[in-house]
């Protein structure tokens, strides 16, 4: 009896080629319950004794999720309250550059450490101020490091402080600082565009982030909470200065990607407060070369609509809406010109991009003056022209107030 | 088995009989030389009782017709109209009717010819001069024989009723919205429910008797106009190289005329709907029906009219279009869901939303098994619940449903055995499955899943991307009846993406598919066109 059966060769290709993928294994796979999954990173400077010309050594804390708190327990409710520190926990090492204290951390977790997901860099206001290239070095050249991760430097604070504060309406911290960061009424800075702003001719600029102390007479009513409520200017990769109120208003109007905002006015000889909402605002910002001489330009066009009129001004009157024309564009005009003295006189940073601009229209203009760009940016005369537009003032009559 | 052992007569050149054994060969009809009948009843029936000696259902009855001879009638039992033997053969013959008393006067006796004309009531009734055909009217036609002394000749009346099933609602092809109709396994029903809806001369039917001993009626359908001869003749003769013992389902044919038998994918469309087959031979396809199978094939077909459903064109176009849509969506969920989720939640974890990402890591936290592993086990379950599902006897058809939502749907999640996300996406997988309309492509792709899981969790994306590229390779080049597999979007004809991924509306159909209606490729649908159809209010106002 012939024992031999005779199989057709085709199969034994698959065969063969089917068991040596089996035998490899599975080459990068890592069960999704073996990450240490990363929210948010904060980098710190560690206090340095004056003596010592060392360079100084870095705090990283790292804030990584609890999945196993994230979930649900069945009936879909999560296994923990919102707001509480359960969610996360915090890892932290010191080491020369960004990386090594990651590598600390990494060899203390049971799990792989995960940076795939990291939505927040924190820096550590000193962090921020002695400079910030090894960490951009470690964000483009890490490929676990996405470029979608927002950065925002601690306002008057360390990175690891902020990073303990949990928040009550996101389970993870860092979820609610990416959530803030798209709301739109701030402009939305990710690690991408931080990098490119300061490797361009100009400056740039992140969100800061500030840590809101509940008021000891409410006791126990507020909630630790942290708020964007700054930006932090870079010279190269320095943070020079912070702008807020009028200046940060101002630097938001001539930035103008923004979605919505509001802006409150007294209209002069009218009692009471007025709200317009900010419908569309469209900013031209250009810098012209007139004379040899660098000019900028800045026009913002805006539409309002009136949210609230606290005042006895009869809105329908064409009037008085005129008379809340000019106050808008008063006290716009007024915020710009703050933000833009700020930025050229205190500050001397070009966060909003003109000597990129200078370099992209007139090349060989800015090779002539890039070496004292600084010098011709402090100088430089500015021209803001504001148009506003009030495109609703509510169907409704007069004011209630009379 | 009886018919080795069964023996056969050979008349020898004087007519007696000899008593042979033949090799155990399909003997009677294969003869070289055809034997005439014999004008002695007596020779002929012992004859045929030989033949049909261990066929106890072909009955044999004596009698005698009205002039006096003996005569006699064979019939197989069961296939055969009783009443109508009674009513229109064996009555007629027994009494003498006034139109023939003058022959009988002159004669004494009826010539055939006459007896056929003036006493068989009976529609189908055609002379056999030789035994074999004698044998073959009886087995292979269910006729009915009538032998009468001194006539060389038989007669063959047909008084076939096969056992058969009323035309009922096709279970497999259900439909909203349409015919309910559908074929059943008697030919003739199938056949005729073609006919009424075609009322063509140009709608041909050409039969083949395939099979050794089943004797298989096999029908070829197209309607001359349209189909190509080509494409006719290549299907005849793939039909007439069929050489095997039996066709007992349809599916025997497909499998023996399909032009790459080792592919996965299905080449040729079967279908229980004759609305189905009727529009499939208006674009000029050809059918093939047999007995025994309430199946029709259909070729040659393409992919995208696998994942179209005959309701598509009863329906008006955009919600056809909507369904259609729908459909190619849970096509790739089907194919693609369970490797997806394999593949991102352990090679690419980055790809996820930062949420689900931790849902899902807090649902894994406690499963013991790798991604791969828990979702090829998932897969293979959910696989046996399926054909479990299809096998059982209806009565314990609930028990399944039972075990299978209580057992894998929630106590592997609530044991930590398996995750929940994975049982969501295997559910939903199973959902996608299902919303393919034929059943043959469904099962392709969830064959075609197993391999893409394996190789996505060994290679991850990439694993998935390389499963795919073979599996469009492997399309590009398949054929069903020599047109491309993925014909008309490979090969590329702009004409007919009309029909391929959208229906477009009726009227903007004017063109055959280029592919397979090539020899007419223009449909009379004037009467469709926008202009001829109601007039709009403005030019029925003027």
């Amino acid at each position: 009896m012939n024992l031999r059966v005779k199989i057709p060769r085709a199969f034994c290709y698959i065969a063969v080629l089917a068991s040596c993928l089996m035998c490899t294994g599975c080459w990068d796979a890592t069960e999704i319950d073996r990450l240490a999954i990363v929210s948010a990173s904060g980098i710190d400077l560690m206090p340095q004794d004056e003596m010592s010309s060392a360079p100084p050594k870095v705090l990283e804390t790292l804030q990584i999720a609890r999945a196993s708190e994230m979930g649900s327990n069945g009936g879909g409710a999560p296994a923990t309250k919102t707001g509480s520190q359960d969610a996360f926990l915090l890892e932290q090492a010191t080491g020369d550059d960004i990386l090594q204290p990651m590598d600390i951390i990494r060899k203390r977790l049971s799990r792989k450490l995960f940076l795939g997901q990291r939505r927040v860099i924190v820096l550590g206001e000193s962090y921020a101020k002695h400079g910030v290239y090894d960490l951009v070095d470690e964000v483009i050249r890490n490929p676990q490091s996405r470029l979608r991760t927002y950065v925002v430097v601690a306002y008057h604070d360390t990175a690891e402080t902020i990073l303990q504060v949990p928040y009550a309406l996101n389970r993870l911290p860092a979820d609610a600082i990416a959530e803030i960061e798209q709301q739109g009424s701030l402009p939305e800075v990710d690690a991408k565009t931080f990098i490119q702003r300061m490797v361009s001719k100009g400056d740039t600029f992140v969100m800061g982030i500030e840590k809101i102390q509940p008021s000891p007479q409410d006791g126990e009513a507020m909630n630790h909470s942290f708020a964007l409520t700054h930006i932090a200017v870079f010279r190269q990769d320095k943070l020079v200065g912070w702008l807020d109120g009028d200046t940060l208003d101002g630097f938001l109007w001539i930035y103008g990607r923004i979605h919505r905002t509001d802006t409150t006015v007294t209209i002069p000889g009218v009692p009471g407060h007025l709200t317009a909402r900010m419908l569309t605002i469209r900013t031209k910002r250009s810098i012209e070369i007139a004379h040899g001489k660098p000019k900028i330009a800045i026009h913002v066009f805006t539409e309002y609509d009136v949210a609230e009129n606290g005042t006895p001004a009869n809105l329908n009157s064409p009037e008085n809406v005129n008379k809340l024309r000019k106050a808008l564009i008063e006290k716009l005009t007024g915020q710009i010109q703050s933000a833009m003295n700020t930025l050229q006189h205190t500050y001397d940073a070009d966060p909003l991009g003109f000597g990129d601009q200078i370099d992209k229209r007139y090349p060989t203009i800015w090779k002539t003056i890039q070496n004292d760009w600084h010098e011709v940016y402090r100088q430089t005369p500015v021209n803001i022209e504001v148009d506003v537009q009030i495109r609703n003032s509510g169907l409704t009559g007069p004011p209630i107030r009379h | 088995m009886a018919s080795r052992k069964r023996t056969t007569i050979k008349l020898s050149a004087k007519g007696a009989i000899l008593r042979a054994p033949q090799p155990p060969s399909e003997a009677q009809s294969g003869d070289s030389s055809p034997m005439r009948l014999s004008e002695r009843l007596d020779v002929n029936l012992t004859y045929l009782k030989s033949i049909f000696a261990n066929a106890s259902d072909i009955h044999f009855r004596e009698f005698r017709i009205f002039d006096g001879r003996p005569a006699a009638i064979i019939y197989i039992q069961g296939l055969t109209d009783k009443t109508e033997i009674d009513d229109n053969l064996l009555r007629p013959l027994a009494q003498p009717n006034h139109a023939v008393d003058r022959v009988l006067e002159l004669s004494h006796r009826l010539p055939l010819g006459v007896l056929v004309e003036e006493y068989v009531h009976i529609a189908g009734a055609k002379q056999v001069t030789t035994l074999q055909e004698a044998i073959q009217m009886v087995i292979e036609e269910t006729n009915v024989l009538l032998l009468v002394e001194d006539e060389p000749v038989g007669l063959a009346v047909s008084a076939a009723k096969s056992p058969d099933r009323a035309v009922e609602e096709p279970n497999t092809e259900a439909v909203i919205r349409g015919p309910r109709q559908g074929f059943n396994e008697n030919i003739e029903t199938s056949l005729a429910l073609l006919r009424t809806r075609l009322r063509s001369t140009a709608f041909c039917i050409e039969s083949f008797d395939l099979g050794r001993y089943t004797k298989t009626t096999v029908a070829l359908c197209y309607i001359s106009d349209i189909a190509s001869s080509n494409l006719v003749d290549e299907i005849r003769s793939r039909l007439k190289r069929i050489n095997i013992d039996g066709i007992i389902d349809s599916g025997y044919i497909e499998e023996l005329i399909e032009d790459s038998p080792h592919s996965p994918f299905p080449q040729i469309q079967n279908t229980e709907r004759p609305d189905v087959v009727v529009s499939q031979l208006l674009e000029g396809k050809v059918a093939i029906l047999a007995n025994g199978s309430p199946f029709a094939l259909i070729l040659p077909i393409n992919f995208w009219g696998l994942m179209q459903a005959s309701e598509d064109y009863y329906e008006r176009y955009m919600i056809a279009n909507a369904i259609r849509a729908l459909r190619f969506i849970f096509l790739f969920i089907n194919l693609y869901l369970p490797s997806l989720y394999v593949a991102i939640t352990t090679f690419h974890q980055e790809m996820l939303p930062t949420k689900a990402l931790l849902s899902i890591a807090a649902a894994r936290e406690v499963t013991p098994f790798p991604a791969v592993v828990e979702a090829l086990i998932m897969e293979i379950t959910f696989e046996a619940l399926r054909e479990a599902g299809v096998r059982l006897p209806k009565t314990v058809g609930s028990a399944i449903s039972i075990v299978g939502a209580l057992v894998i749907g929630q106590a592997a999640v609530q044991a930590g055995i398996v995750s929940a996300p994975m049982v969501i996406v295997v559910s939903i997988t199973g959902i996608g499955s299902f919303v393919i309309p034929r059943y043959n492509l469904a099962i392709t792709l969830r064959m075609l899943r197993f391999p893409m899981i394996l190789l996505a969790g060994t290679l991850g994306l990439f694993g998935i991307v390389v499963t795919t590229l073979a599996v469009i390779i492997h399309l590009s080049s398949l054929r069903s009846a020599g047109i491309p597999y993925l014909s008309p979007v490979i090969p590329f004809h702009w004409r007919d993406m009309k029909d391929a991924i959208v229906r477009a509306p009726r009227w903007a159909m004017q063109q055959r598919p280029a592919e397979s209606g090539k020899a007419n490729p223009r449909r009379e649908s004037n009467a469709t066109r926008k202009s001829r159809r109601l007039p709009s209010r403005h030019r029925a106002r003027s």
